[in-house]
């Protein structure tokens, strides 16, 4: 199966069923056990990580190959610290974000946090960020399209085409923001 | 009985009138076409009825009851589809999308469930069910988009330039999907600029023309006075599409 990363797909995988809000903790509990683990244990939590993604049938090579910024990165701290062990945690690290994830719905999460009265607009307001984030990325990308197909060169007049691209992309932005809050209240959204 | 009723509404922006003296009424299980030119007002109109606009003068009535002042009932009795799917889209399968507008109004899961697997089988949405939202045509976005209204249980659904940007495959699905509506006895109001398409399927149409209302009456009698107000070209010959 396709896998995009830090992104949801749906699944019957064993992970897919545990309640959002348990698995938020979990990956807050596993992410502090990843820092504070012997060397030799980080290991093991590494071929854990593996499993959990083999179990949930995420594939491994696909991941792999999406994450070439990431074991650049990994890379990078190996050689600045010359710690094999220090690399290995940050690939932990990835991998425990990869498996969450891709196995929890945000809106799920959102919405079980909005049960707790304590977290209810902090769900409310996840929910609204993360609709209003593809549609920012849309709108700046939206732009700079325009920009190229009319042989406008970003490199020769950096300055200028920010400035354009800023001023263009947030007027794009707020009209998208503008009729997508129409749409939202609609369907009885509130925060 | 009337479910929408409308008595005189005006809507005014600084000390413009967009909307002037509008009145109609419209039957419920009835298809009724919304159209006027670009800039004729229809957007505005139907945001007014929604309750996403302030009406300036007039009332609204839905099912014999006065909503004029409550805005947050016609929010929920009138179901409204954008133009823009891409804009309406929030969830991350279709499935999830279809339960954003009910976990909004904090029914159990149960119950949920149900309205939602409801919803997709008389969509006939099982094979969609849990793809990525962005990965479905243009058609099938809109199916998705009317099943995230029709999940909510509205009393009237208005589809605001539905066709717009969809080929003729799609447009066939949509019409489809329209005449489906019709069967199962719900209270549709199609807004476009161009009632060529889907003006056989409609009982009544309502012609606007800078804030007013032109026309008011059934279709079938409608050809010539739209002829008259270009909104459609002299020599069309959709006439005999209305032939029942
Ligand atoms: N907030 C506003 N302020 C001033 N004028 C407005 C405002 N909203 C709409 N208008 C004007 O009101 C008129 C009606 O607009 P509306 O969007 O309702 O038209 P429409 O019939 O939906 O047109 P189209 O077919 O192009 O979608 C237009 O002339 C528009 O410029
Ligand atoms: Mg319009």
């Amino acid at each position: 199966m396709n896998t995009k990363l830090f992104h949801y797909r749906h699944s019957d995988g064993l992970l897919n069923k545990v309640n959002p809000v348990v698995k938020l903790l979990m990956l807050i509990i596993l992410s502090l056990i990843n820092s504070l683990l012997d060397d030799l244990f980080v290991i093991v939590f590494f071929i854990i990580c593996v499993s959990a993604m083999a179990l949930n049938r995420i594939n491994f090579l696909s991941v792999l190959k999406q994450s070439v910024f990431f074991i650049i990165i990994g890379v990078v701290f190996f050689i600045t610290s010359h710690s094999f062990f220090k690399m290995l945690r940050y690939y932990n690290m990835v991998l425990i974000c990869i498996i969450f994830t891709y196995t929890t719905s945000v809106f799920d999460l959102s919405y079980s946090l909005t049960k707790y009265s304590l977290l209810r607009k902090t769900g409310k307001i996840l929910s609204l960020t993360l609709i209003m984030i593809p549609l920012a990325l849309d709108s700046f990308s939206q732009v700079i399209l325009a920009y190229r197909s009319r042989n406008f060169s970003i490199i020769k007049h950096p300055f200028s085409s920010l400035t354009f691209i800023v001023i263009n992309g947030t007027k794009k932005y707020i009209e998208k923001v503008s009729s997508f809050s129409d749409s939202l209240q609609s369907r009885l959204f509130q925060v | 009985m009337d479910i929408l009723s409308v008595n005189n509404i005006c809507f005014k922006t600084d000390n413009k009138y967009i909307l002037e003296d509008i009145s109609f009424s419209i039957k419920k299980g009835s298809i009724t076409a919304l159209c006027g030119n670009n800039g004729a007002g229809k957007t505005t109109l139907i945001k007014v009825l929604k309750g996403l606009l302030k009406v300036s003068l007039g009332e609204i009535y839905i099912n014999g009851l006065n909503v004029t002042k409550k805005s947050g009932e016609r929010l929920k009795k009138i179901g409204l589809v954008f133009q823009d799917p891409d804009l309406q889209i929030v969830g991350e399968t279709v499935e999830k999308d279809i339960e954003f507008g009910l976990r909004n109004l904090n029914l159990t899961s149960v119950e949920i469930e149900r309205k939602v697997n409801k919803v997709i089988n008389e969509l006939k949405l099982i094979d969609l069910r849990n793809r990525d939202p962005l990965t479905l045509s243009g058609g099938e976005k809109r199916k998705l988009i009317l099943a995230d209204i029709l999940v909510m249980d509205p009393d009237i659904i208005i589809l605001d330039e539905i066709f717009a940007n969809l080929d003729y495959p799609n447009v066939k699905v949509v019409l489809k999907l329209i005449q489906e509506l019709k069967d199962l006895n719900q209270t549709v109001i199609i807004v476009s600029h161009n009632v060529e398409k889907f003006l056989f399927l409609t009982d009544n149409l309502i012609l606007l023309k800078n804030g007013k209302v032109v026309y008011n009456g059934k279709s079938s009698l409608s050809i010539e006075v739209l002829k008259e107000n270009e909104i459609c070209s002299q020599n069309s010959f959709f006439e005999n599409m209305l032939m029942p």
